[in-house]
């Protein structure tokens, strides 16, 4: 190995990240429609026994409207702050996603999922790109999670942002 | 590369979490197989960057004459300062003070990482104070810092051991989870302790040996590794909210 790839090797340690590691992995599924696109986060079994402990108060093993008035104002709503780990990108810039609606929280298999919908953008043609920069947060998308029916043709592809791993769902209307 | 990392921690994260509900629900014998992929967790965990290996680097560079049992032994113990730290405030949490685990975790972390980065940076400050004096007698050079260098980077707790030991909590497997959590620490403090290992290499090519003044240099960028890693540990944003 050569001195300067040692030297690189050891810079790209401190300047990629300090917490350049995954600690949450959160299963993306992602449903494109006309007026709105409808995503779901489900959350990886241990920080979903972490946060069903903090938000089912009252232990019955499912999430009641006041339970899940609580989650989105508490925990899903300051997500915003980061884009929701997702940018919209038009082909030429990426832009910023800090409106959703319709919030759902359920558990499912012991499994804590959001699901909550943002609305279409005006473009024929946009990729949804879901990514933490910090890579504390895994957004993890496979081919299967991205439901397209006619008249949208989608694609997902994973990608190496040098710094973090992305995926995007590419669609096109 | 950065997928395979994400994947094999998704995939190590998502067994542990079955094994945990295996045992939970009487099967003991998947105990060893839990601490084993503990183990494996661990060191893949490790993988990705982070201060702790940073800090390390940049101390090594500094101290060249450091042995490889030396290396070693602060890399583990490095490792297991940040586990028991994630275990003592998980512990904390659950039984003492009742806390949420969630808030706890993005409560807590955020100026525990400032301190220490504080601390660290006035640690670089003192090893590069001594690097610049004793540029001509490395010998000279003060190693009794290790236990500065494992409490500094290891006291920030680790999010993963916090994650794991309230998962083992949530399933009353409290002495399953602690021990979990320490062959994690097992895990992360050998992927450490390579990582230093091939840093200390670094000092001992034969063109850093055979130029005083590369060696020197050497020492010199170490030290600002350091500094650097303080500095930006005290302007960390805090962008951990979950």
């Amino acid at each position: 190995m050569s001195f300067r790839l040692l030297f690189l090797l050891i810079f790209t340690s401190i300047f990629s990240g300090l917490w350049a590691h995954p600690h949450i992995f959160i299963d993306v599924k992602v449903v494109p429609e006309t007026d709105k696109i409808t995503i779901s986060w489900a959350f990886d079994a241990m920080t979903s026994a972490m946060l069903i402990k903090d938000y089912d108060t009252n232990k019955d093993k499912q999430l009641d409207s006041s339970e899940i008035a609580f989650i989105e104002k508490d925990h899903f709503k300051p997500l915003g702050e980061f884009s929701y780990f997702m940018r919209l990108f038009d082909g030429k810039k990426e832009i910023e996603v800090h409106k959703t609606d319709t919030f759902h929280a359920t558990i499912e298999k012991k499994r804590l999922v959001y699901t909550f919908s943002i609305a279409t953008p005006s473009f024929k043609m946009y990729e949804l790109r879901f990514f933490d920069p910090e890579m504390y947060v895994a957004m993890i998308l496979k081919p299967e999670a991205l439901q397209c029916s006619k008249p949208f043709t989608c694609k997902v592809q994973g990608y190496d942002a040098d710094f973090y791993y992305a995926y995007k769902a590419m669609v096109s209307h | 590369m950065i997928q395979l990392l994400i994947e094999a921690n998704h995939y190590f994260n998502a067994e542990l979490s079955t094994y945990f509900e295996n045992i939970a629900e009487g099967e003991w014998f998947s105990v060893a197989t839990l601490l084993a992929f503990s183990f494996a967790y661990g060191v893949v965990h490790a993988l990705g960057p982070g201060h702790g290996k940073a800090l390390l680097s940049g101390y090594l560079l500094a101290h060249p004459k450091l042995k490889t049992s030396h290396i070693f032994r602060i890399g583990f113990f490095i490792a297991l300062v940040h586990a028991f730290s994630a275990l003592v405030l998980s512990l904390s949490a659950t039984y003492m003070i009742h806390a949420s685990a969630t808030k706890l975790l993005r409560d807590v972390t955020l100026p525990m990482t400032q301190v220490s980065g504080g601390l660290i940076l006035l640690m670089g400050c003192w090893i590069l104070f001594e690097v610049v004096r004793s540029r001509r007698d490395v010998e000279k050079v003060d190693t009794k810092k290790e236990l500065s260098v494992i409490i500094l980077s290891g006291i920030v707790p680790c999010p993963g051991v916090m994650t794991l030991s309230f998962f083992a909590m949530t399933l009353g497997e409290l002495y399953i989870g602690i021990v979990a959590a320490l062959c994690m620490s097992l895990g992360m403090g050998l992927t450490i302790s390579l990582v230093g290992f091939v840093t200390s290499r670094l000092t001992h090519l034969s063109m850093i040996q055979t130029q005083p003044l590369w060696f020197w240099v050497l020492r010199v960028i170490g030290a600002v590794m350091v500094i650097g890693i303080g500095a930006v540990l005290v302007g960390f944003s805090g962008a951990r909210s979950f």
